[in-house]
């Protein structure tokens, strides 16, 4: 397996500097007032959770999955590649968004508590939107993953913006807010683990 | 001499073709060439002993066991490179190392040194051809036991397949090894392959030693005349041209003792393959 989430980081190699370079800028916009911090929270997870159906992009046209089954387990291999892969970008825009959660008030953009609750719950859609994207890319592959992957964001945006206005209106009490965090958070992953078996299911029964 | 692979019934329907109760094997130390014009199903038996595709009847054992649990001690080459362009062969080698329990570094680097491919160049700048020998060298360095190859000496020049065929032939000098190649280049086959089986239209219509075979048939031209006063049982296919016959023979020795003035030639695989698929199939 770990030769499959090698390739896979390794061929997103290019796209980790436009990442980076995006963000930039976004951050930029967001310290001067252009965007919301809880816009530019969604939008670091929503970014990352795109590079998987990239992925499968990059091995469609390579027609890859017809070396990838040859190897040793090779259709459980490949699942579990996917997943590590989505898990390892998920695990690191989850990292990302709580610093800059922390980060931003000190630059005098939101509060931390509101902050906090987008990062992770737009951490936490990114797996959602993640679990539900992998096994339809597995089904159909990612030219129609595509359009699934365009709904699904829309559809989260317009979650997390009604989130980010309960956020505003609604207090924590001093010890509710990171236990609710770390809850969802393992739902997430509760979550993306049901949609690993799916995948496992869909993707032994397929020919090439 | 034991078998590397046995196909026994093997067949596989999709919705315009099927392949069709095929049956044969590769003993240890032999090379098993499969020869077919395009579409008669040869990457489709390949895929199902690889488990690409999933065979609706018959049986495939690998190395005395199921495929899937011999998946370690199996090497391929497809007909085209399925590794990433935007890939080099060093990362290559990295990411066969986290998938094969036997990949050997070393092997893989004297093969790329052997074949002339650069560890750092783009494989979108490789030619076809180096595309191939990077696959061949991906596949013999992790130690395999049963090699398939489907067209794999396609797009390389004549020096290079004889390089190629001459690493294959040395690696079943091991009798524990073997090899199933499906090729368009008969000649190939010819020089390296220790039986043939040709499949056409998805069935298995000819399979054998390839000296046998070879021996057996035999080549002839005569007159329309001539052709209709013959056996059709003798002839395994004919074409037929404004002034006379091109037929093969299926038993040249018998077609000799019968039809004395009739000169018969060797024949070739390749003659076996369009008399079989343009002729008339007897």
């Amino acid at each position: 397996m770990k030769g499959f989430v090698y390739k896979d980081l390794r061929l997103l190699g290019n796209l980790w500097k436009t990442y980076a370079m995006i963000l930039g800028i976004f951050l930029l916009l967001t310290v001067t007032g252009v965007y919301e911090p809880t816009f530019f929270l969604t939008m670091t997870a929503m970014l990352l959770c795109m590079y998987p159906a990239t992925s499968f992009s990059y091995d469609e046209l390579a027609k890859w999955d017809r070396f990838a089954i040859t190897v040793p387990d090779g259709r459980k291999k490949v699942v579990q590649g996917k997943y590590m892969f989505a898990l390892i970008l998920l695990l690191g825009a989850l990292a990302v968004n709580l610093l800059l959660s922390l980060a931003l008030p000190l630059l005098g953009k939101g509060l931390p508590d509101t902050n906090l609750i987008i990062a992770v719950a737009g951490t936490a859609a990114a797996f959602l939107l993640n679990a539900v994207l992998l096994p339809l890319l597995f089904r159909f592959g990612s030219q129609k993953g595509r359009i699934f992957l365009v709904v699904g964001i829309a559809f989260i945006a317009g979650i997390l913006g009604a989130l980010s206005v309960i956020g505003t209106s609604v207090s924590f009490g001093s010890g509710d807010l990171i236990p609710c965090l770390i809850v969802l958070l393992a739902l997430a992953l509760g979550l993306l683990f049901v949609s690993y078996r799916v995948s496992l299911n869909i993707y032994k029964k397929k020919d090439f | 001499m034991k078998n590397i692979l046995e196909i026994s019934h093997l067949t596989k329907h999709y919705d315009s073709f099927t392949l069709e109760d095929v049956s044969l094997t590769v003993p240890g130390g032999t090379i098993l060439g499969l020869i077919g014009e395009n579409g008669a199903g040869k990457s489709t038996l390949i895929k199902c002993v690889l488990g690409i595709a999933h065979p609706d009847e018959g049986t495939i054992t690998a190395l005395g066991t199921d495929p899937e649990a011999a998946k370690a001690h199996i090497g391929v080459v497809m007909d085209e490179s399925l590794f990433h362009d935007q890939l080099r062969p060093k990362q290559v080698e990295k990411i066969m190392a986290g998938l094969w329990p036997t990949w050997d570094k070393a092997l893989f680097d004297s093969y790329l040194d052997k074949f002339g491919l650069p560890a750092d160049k783009l494989i979108k700048e490789f030619s076809r051809g180096m595309k191939m020998k990077l696959s061949i060298a991906a596949a013999l360095s992790h130690h395999p036991k049963l090699l398939l190859l489907d067209e794999a000496t396609g797009g390389l020049d004549p020096v290079v397949r004889d390089e190629i065929l001459e690493e294959f032939m040395a690696f079943v000098s091991d009798e524990n090894h073997g090899i199933l190649i499906s090729s368009h280049i008969t000649s190939d086959l010819e020089k390296a392959c220790d039986s043939v089986a040709y499949l056409h239209k998805g069935k298995l219509v000819l399979a054998g030693e390839k000296d046998e075979l070879l021996a057996r048939h035999g080549r002839i031209a005569c007159t329309k005349a001539q052709l209709a006063a013959m056996d059709p049982d003798h002839l395994l296919g004919s074409r037929t041209y404004l002034y006379g016959v091109e037929a093969v023979v299926r038993d040249r020795a018998a077609f000799r003792r019968l039809y004395p003035d009739i000169p018969v030639d060797p024949v070739s695989l390749e003659d076996l393959m369009v008399f079989t698929a343009k002729g008339d199939m007897k």
